[in-house]
């Protein structure tokens, strides 16, 4: 019996053994190949940087650099990208010709499309960079129009990027319409690409998305407009602060202060804060707070006094936006309400007085 | 008739030694589950770094990084440093000292420049005593809290309920954590903020030179594949000791607050969201943002040994109840863990004194002889060796041939040698670990009662 046991426990242990010494082979004999090839790229690297820049600066003979394209292609494009990075004006044209004159460009518009996700993704990372150069967008356009469609959320990101670079504004109204729909880290990566953008969307497409009805592009949309955190030039937010989807009411009190009709959205605003749930007074009280709403003082008041942390806090920090009426209010909480609302008044009360000083 | 005694011997000892074969097997399968899912998330990675980016986002959560360090030494005070130089667009520091002596307070308040502020303790969860909340005068984002002193748990539900963001990070004192982990560590929350419920990042130490160090890596790197990125694959990730992990306030709240410690946190709320039925799912981070420091000597060793044993026996007795239930939790998380902090150290004990008993009866024949060493030090190696192999394979910058040598050959000294000394500390933890249990919470400090001392 214990025989039998020993030689089935020896073939699995021998077998595995095996296993783990070949694998720990074969990862010794793959990390010094590895390493080797790295020490080569890095002899090499300095002369293919200097003729890359030589190029930028006004050299047009491009014998080495045809060479380097044969010989180390991944350095040569290592150190295109990383000078175009930093150079501006002619050089950077330069280069982005040099991409495009040695085949690079059309050889990454073919990775784009291959089915190795690692590859399109690396591929359309390169093509953002060229993006604002029009013989290369010339080439990438469709390509980058077709990634915003990719189920890999990174492609989508790195062609909606280099959508954006490209300055074409009907392809960046497609990369916004398609980034509503998309999770929210997508929205927060964008956002700041897109901002530069807000006029020209707040034109077209933004209205078009929040007069669609579909609870999740008025949720993308106002989010990227809560995330842009600039002036909106865009009247009609104040009834979606009344939404049945309490979160669209809250990124709508969010984005109100920002939009230049928010005074017409006060009354709206007084009864959010008046209202049920505790995220949406929130909200509002923070947007009373921002827009330093004076009608709104006594509704504040009442809210620090609620008793509840979370509002009374909120509260206290809007009403601390508002001296000298707001302030007032903050130091009779701070003396004669419960302990939640006093501590809530007097820290609120503290930090503006702190802030005010070191203003 | 005389070797019926002989017989059952034989029969007991192969049962156990079948048992921790297994039980090798099991950990394996796991471990190979946790590189797949590893492979994979490194394949579907990142490209790009958009730390930068989500640093200035505003759509970024705000969050709340509870510290509790151990003494107010020059470490712990460059551990608070360190999580107040976190890179993110809004996060707050609570560092709560658990009865800190009044020279350690000095020291605090010398090293962070503190005064005494207007917040109070308010909140929905039961604590001891806060006597004093204090503010940098320093431009950073860090709330000292001191407290009387009610242990790890305690603390952390003093945290919770000064924290006014949504999110709580918590953070081990042991572990060091890069500037842009709280920006990996969200990017779940942005990702699924309605399914995400936690997310949880460590990797292995990567520079070791003493056996002390290896010998943690590996057991690191076991539990990094095993415990973290195996169970992850079933939405059952546990964290791993030192990991640096972020939760929804409000869950931990809804779960009323902190038991026992950080681990037990994440045993309730997969219990919690199961038994409930609601959909959710805690996430792993890949990234080397978090690596727990090595320890410097054998006692420090044995002691992060049975802190882990303590913290996950006492998630474990606490829910009880999920054992043998709730799909990968009660089936492969729970048992796993009450298999390698007390039935494989036990069952090998008993296999290795059987062993030492029955040799002068001569009733150990070579075969059994040669089957303990396979099942217990042999397959323990494999183990170990496979753990630094795969971690090879998976990693962004796997390390140089000398010291993946090094690594791989420390599995032996590991198993032949220090495995039993590991055993014997851990049974020798179960004697330990009625010694500081958590009380049922006693209502010492009616919610909502202002700060009972400011001292200057």
């Amino acid at each position: 019996m214990t025989l039998a046991i020993l030689s089935i426990a020896l073939i699995v242990t021998g077998l595995y053994a095996f296993l783990v010494l070949y694998l720990f082979l074969a990862a010794v004999i793959a990390r010094t190949r590895s390493q080797r090839q790295q020490a080569e790229a890095d002899r090499a690297r300095p002369e293919i940087a200097s003729a890359v820049v030589d190029f930028a600066a006004g050299n047009n003979d491009t014998t080495p650099l045809r060479r380097y394209a044969k010989t180390n292609r991944a350095v040569l494009e290592e150190c295109l990208l990383q000078h175009h990075a930093a150079m501006r004006g002619e050089s950077r044209d330069r280069l982005s010709e040099l991409a495009l004159d040695l085949a690079l460009v059309h050889s990454w518009c073919m990775e784009a499309r291959s089915e190795d996700v690692l590859r399109r993704r690396k591929a359309l990372s390169r093509l953002t960079v060229v993006g604002a150069h029009e013989p290369s967008r010339r080439l990438s356009g469709e390509i980058l129009l077709k990634a915003l469609h990719d189920s890999d959320r990174e492609c989508f990101l790195e062609a909606a990027r280099a959508l954006v670079h490209t300055e074409d504004v009907r392809a960046i109204l497609e990369v916004f319409q398609t980034a509503v729909s998309q999770p929210r880290i997508v929205r927060a990566i964008l956002a700041q690409e897109l901002r530069a953008w807000a006029l020209p969307l707040c034109e077209a497409a933004v209205p078009k998305m929040l007069r669609s009805g579909d609870p999740l592009l008025l949720l993308g949309t106002l989010e990227l407009l809560a995330a842009w955190e600039c002036a909106i030039p865009f009247t009609g937010l104040a009834p979606l602060a009344e939404h049945p989807d309490p979160a669209i009411r809250v990124l709508a009190l969010r984005v109100l202060p920002l939009a230049p009709d928010a005074g017409e959205g006060s009354a709206i605003l007084l009864r959010a804060l008046d209202g049920d749930r505790e995220d949406v007074s929130i909200a509002a009280a923070s947007a009373a707070g921002r827009m330093k709403l004076e009608s709104a003082v006594v509704h504040l008041d009442r809210c620090v006094r609620t008793g509840k942390v979370a509002i009374s806090r909120a509260a206290a920090a809007a009403l601390a936006e508002m001296p000298p009426l707001g302030w007032e209010k903050l130091e009779d909480a701070s003396r004669f309400a419960s302990p939640v609302a006093a501590s809530a008044a007097l820290e609120a009360l503290e930090r503006a007085r702190k802030s005010f000083r070191g203003a | 008739m005389q070797d019926i005694p002989r017989l059952a011997f034989t029969v007991a000892l192969e049962l156990i030694l079948i048992a921790l074969l297994a039980g090798m097997v099991a950990s394996l399968a796991v471990m190979l589950k946790g590189f797949e899912v590893m492979r994979r998330n490194r394949l579907r990675g990142l490209s790009r770094d958009d730390a930068a980016i989500l640093l200035k986002s505003p759509l970024a959560p705000p969050v709340a990084v509870i510290a509790i360090p151990p003494d107010a030494s020059e470490e712990s005070r460059r551990y608070v440093h360190n999580l107040v130089k976190l890179h993110y667009g809004s996060h707050e520091v609570l560092l709560v000292l658990d009865g800190p002596t009044d020279e350690e307070l000095a020291v605090w308040v010398a090293e962070f420049h503190l005064f005494p502020s207007s917040r109070a303790s308010f909140g929905d969860i039961q604590t001891s005593p806060v006597l004093g909340v204090y503010e940098s005068r320093d431009p950073i984002h860090l709330m000292v809290i001191e407290k009387e002193k009610g242990g790890t748990a305690d603390s952390l539900n003093v945290g919770l309920n000064l924290a006014a963001a949504p999110l709580v990070a918590l953070a081990d004192p042991s572990t060091d954590v890069t500037p842009f982990a709280l920006l990996r560590l969200v990017r779940p929350f942005l990702e699924d903020p309605d399914l995400t419920v936690g997310a949880c990042a460590i990797a292995p130490p990567v520079e070791m030179a003493s056996a002390v160090e290896r010998f943690h890596s590996l057991g690191c790197l076991r539990a990094w594949f095993g415990r973290r990125a195996g169970l992850s694959s079933w939405n059952a990730l546990l964290p791993a000791p030192g990991a640096f992990l972020l939760v929804r306030r409000q869950d931990v709240v809804e779960a009323s607050g902190f038991y026992s410690s950080a681990f037990e946190i994440f045993v309730h709320l997969h219990s919690r969201f199961r038994s409930l039925g609601r959909p959710y799912s805690v996430h792993m981070v890949q990234e080397a943002v978090a690596i727990q420091r090595p320890p410097r000597s054998w006692g420090e060793l044995r002691q992060r040994i049975l802190g882990v044993q303590k913290d996950t026996l006492r998630a474990v007795v606490r829910h009880r109840a999920v054992l043998f239930g709730y799909g990968a939790l009660g089936w492969i998380a729970l048992p796993g863990l009450v298999w390698s902090g007390v039935l494989r150290p036990l069952l090998e004990t008993i296999a290795w004194l059987l062993a030492a008993a029955g040799v002068p009866l001569g009733w150990v024949s070579w075969p059994l002889a040669t089957l303990l060493v396979l099942c217990t030090t042999v397959t323990g190696t494999l183990n170990s060796m496979a753990a630094v192999v795969l971690r090879e394979l998976i990693v962004e910058k796997p390390s140089a041939p000398a010291q993946m040598t090094a690594h791989f050959l420390a599995a032996i000294p590991e198993n032949f040698g220090f495995g039993l000394w590991r055993d014997l500390w851990l049974l020798g933890g179960l004697f330990a670990l009625g010694d500081g249990a958590p009380k049922a919470r006693s209502h010492v400090m009616p919610v909502g009662s202002p700060v009972v001392r400011s001292t200057q």
